[in-house]
């Protein structure tokens, strides 16, 4: 069965493709600014997020600028945020092709994911080049695994669009849950403070959040500022691998009959 | 299996009944979680519950489809052969039963399918290519032929939300038909683009035919089915009717056809009651469906009782192309009086285009009273139209009463019937004439002139 399906999805690599050309060709032949947009977002909202809550204390205690301790934070909650943001809608919006084409419907959040991918390119590029420009001296060996924790973001983002994408074709709610909860999820992830703020009772809920693991990796490989407790760091990866794995099989289930149901 | 192109087993496909399936919310979902109403569907009124069943868009079809046969999928609106095609392109899946296909498989279930407005002609080929299932290098083989076909070589590099509706779909098309699968589903994808633009569908579609490819055809026209088919598939209500060959499913799918719409007449025809015990009344025409051209005329001098179509001297509701074809009136006359009556046939439009009364200069006459009054009675009047005379095609017959050459009824497409081509008239030929009503048999020469050497 499984092989089965790893042939259709070769067999429609290319609509895989083209629907990724497809979107990056009109997210920048509309807009004048085209890349600008995408920095442009980060840098105001770090400016803004550096300016009011700089005055509080014990946000950041490492000694890193807070501006790029935010910046750090907020780039991968940006992307995290805008793949499950648009990924929640994606099975609606492509329907025109759902109901009257076959391929494997896990093109389309895959395709998603990608486009994601390739903003993210983009912003961490200027996070690299804000970080190698500011903070030169915390560059260290750590740096080499950010990959992985760009890996897991992924990972995190992908699953929780295949459960709500899938969700969404039989309840519409979901696109006004999901921003809803993300607004919640940004207060609730370490961006604008460090992962130790919380009391120690409150963290043991509160690690079960995928962005976790993310932004302290993050932060750890950018300025080696050290990982929260390895049981909360422990869950919130795992959280992500449930989230994903379920995910997949959940979106499978559904997706033979998202033609009949929208 | 080795020259069977398509498999289908016991096919079946069952929808709920009820819109709260279709796009429900958060609170149905927590709804359904905790009743133990599980299988069927509520849905709420103001004040009353209806409990919704299932509803079988199909049910128990089977076939197998040899390769390079071309087959038409015929039935009325909602019989099921769009949703069977889905099935077979595998959009939808089936509830139950199975269906295999060998070769590639292309399907145009709707014209412009992953087009994007913003991109431009020549990228929407590519994404079109990759949605129908080409690969890059497949298109790019074809691009020429699929932008010359198309005929929008000037406008490759403008958005295509500025197109006109008939570039859109001309480029629609031509990317579909240039992809040459295997097996390719067309639902109901002919009317299309302009005159000249079809043409060129056709033949393209038919050079495809001729080299073995797999076709099946969902469409309404009968002619682009039975010039283009060998085989058809009849479905009714998602049941499987007929399956054969083009002209014996047509036989059934035409008698199923006027059956229904001899249903409809009769029941919109308000009060027939009176007539209800003629036997050979095919249709009781009520005087709720005549019409009087003059008011002061009573309809107690004359009444019509009924139309009938008959072959061999049996009502039928289609009769074979190379025999007689009875047209029978049936009057009551209350009042001496000179009547005559008359018959016009309509074509399947609903379009009058023959006229023939029973006047004595207008008529071979056959029967035994002539142009005489009539005395108080219960009359027939028949007409004999020639075998080979009109097409194969559906027809309606209105009879007219007219009362001292001056006054008649008529009665409204009271009789449908259809006439079957077995063959005698299209021994050659094997393509269509749907567009004429009469296709009689002439005399006809040909003569040598002169001869080139």
């Amino acid at each position: 069965m499984q092989k089965i399906d790893m042939k259709d999805l070769l067999a429609h690599k290319e609509l895989l493709r083209a629907l990724v050309l497809r979107q990056l060709t009109v997210r920048y032949k509309q807009t004048s600014v085209g890349l600008g947009w995408m920095i442009l977002q980060p840098l105001v909202m770090m400016v803004i997020l550096a300016t009011v809550f700089k005055a509080m204390p014990g946000l950041s205690p490492s000694g890193v600028p807070y501006s790029l301790f935010i910046l750090s934070a907020y780039i991968p909650w940006l992307i995290f945020s805008r793949i499950i943001g648009e990924g929640t809608g994606c099975i609606l919006s492509e329907q025109g092709l759902i109901s009257r084409v076959f391929f494997p419907r896990i093109i389309i959040p895959l395709a998603l994911v990608i486009i994601g991918a390739c903003d993210f390119l983009i912003l961490i590029l200027f996070l690299l080049i804000s970080y190698f420009l500011v903070t030169p001296e915390f560059i260290s060996i750590n740096l080499i695994t950010l990959p992985i924790f760009i890996l897991i973001l992924l990972m995190g983002a992908s699953g929780i669009v295949l459960w709500t994408s899938a969700l969404n074709v039989r309840y519409r709610d979901f696109a006004i849950v999901v921003p809803f909860f993300l607004s919640i999820l940004f207060f609730l992830s370490p961006i604008i403070y460090s992962s130790s703020f919380w009391p120690e009772n409150l963290r043991n809920i509160l690690s079960f959040n995928p962005m976790l693991v993310v932004i302290d990796g993050f932060r750890w490989a950018l300025f080696g500022v050290n990982f929260g407790a390895l049981n909360h760091e422990l869950s919130s990866l795992l959280t992500i691998f449930v989230i994903f794995f379920s995910g997949l099989i959940f979106f499978k289930k559904c997706a033979d009959d998202f033609a009949d149901n929208l | 299996m080795g020259d069977i192109a398509i498999k289908v087993e016991g096919i079946w496909k069952s929808y709920k009944l009820g819109k709260l399936s279709v796009s429900g919310s958060l609170r149905d979902l927590a709804g359904n979680l905790f009743s133990s109403r599980n299988n069927s569907l509520l849905i709420e009124g103001d004040d009353f519950n209806v409990d919704v069943g299932d509803f079988w868009a199909l049910s128990d079809i089977s076939f197998e489809i040899k390769k390079g046969e071309v087959v038409g999928l015929i039935g009325a609106n909602g019989a099921g052969k769009s949703t069977l095609l889905k099935i077979l392109s595998r959009v939808i899946r089936p509830t139950k039963g199975e269906a295999k296909i060998w070769g590639r498989v292309g399907s145009l279930l709707e014209i412009g399918t992953g087009f994007h407005p913003e991109l431009s002609g020549h990228e929407n080929i590519y994404l079109n290519g990759a949605v129908i299932g080409m690969t890059r290098a497949e298109v790019r083989e074809r691009y020429e032929e699929i932008v010359e076909f198309a005929g929008i070589e000037k406008f490759l590099k403008m958005p295509v939300k500025h197109y006109s509706s008939g570039m859109f779909v001309r480029l629609a098309f031509s990317v579909a038909i240039n992809l040459n699968p295997d097996v390719l589903f067309l639902d109901e994808v002919f009317a299309v683009g302009d005159a000249a633009f079809q043409k060129k569908s056709y033949e393209k579609l038919n050079q495809m035919i001729k080299s073995g490819r797999t076709v099946v055809i969902v469409s309404h026209s009968a002619s682009s089915i039975k010039s283009m088919c060998s085989r058809a598939i009849f479905l009714e209500n998602g049941e499987l009717v007929a399956d054969g060959r083009i002209a014996d499913v047509y036989r059934e799918y035409n008698e199923h056809t006027i059956d229904q719409i001899h249903a409809n007449v009769i029941e919109s025809s308000i009060d027939y009651g009176e007539n209800n015990n003629e036997e050979l009344t095919q249709v009781s025409c009520s005087e709720a469906i005549q019409e009087t051209k003059s008011p002061d005329i009573p309809l107690q001098k004359v009444q019509m009782k009924g139309i009938r179509v008959l072959q061999d001297g049996v009502v039928k509701r289609t009769v074979d192309i190379d025999k007689d074809i009875m047209v029978e009136l049936e009057y009551e006359v209350f009042e001496t009086s000179k009547i005559n009556v008359a018959i016009h046939l309509l074509d399947n439009m609903g379009v009058p285009f023959l006229a023939t009364p029973n006047y004595i200069s207008a008529c071979i006459d056959e029967g035994e009273i002539s142009d005489q009054p009539l005395t108080p009675g219960i009359y027939r009047s028949e007409c004999r139209i020639p075998p080979n005379f009109l097409n194969d095609n559906m027809y309606s017959v209105n009879g007219i009463l007219i009362v001292e050459n001056e006054f008649y009824f008529q009665t409204h497409s009271c009789s449908d019937f259809s006439v079957f081509d077995t063959g005698v008239m299209r021994l050659e030929f094997k393509g269509s004439w749907d567009d004429v009503p009469i296709r009689p048999i002439m005399k006809w020469g040909t003569y040598r002139k002169r001869s080139i050497d």
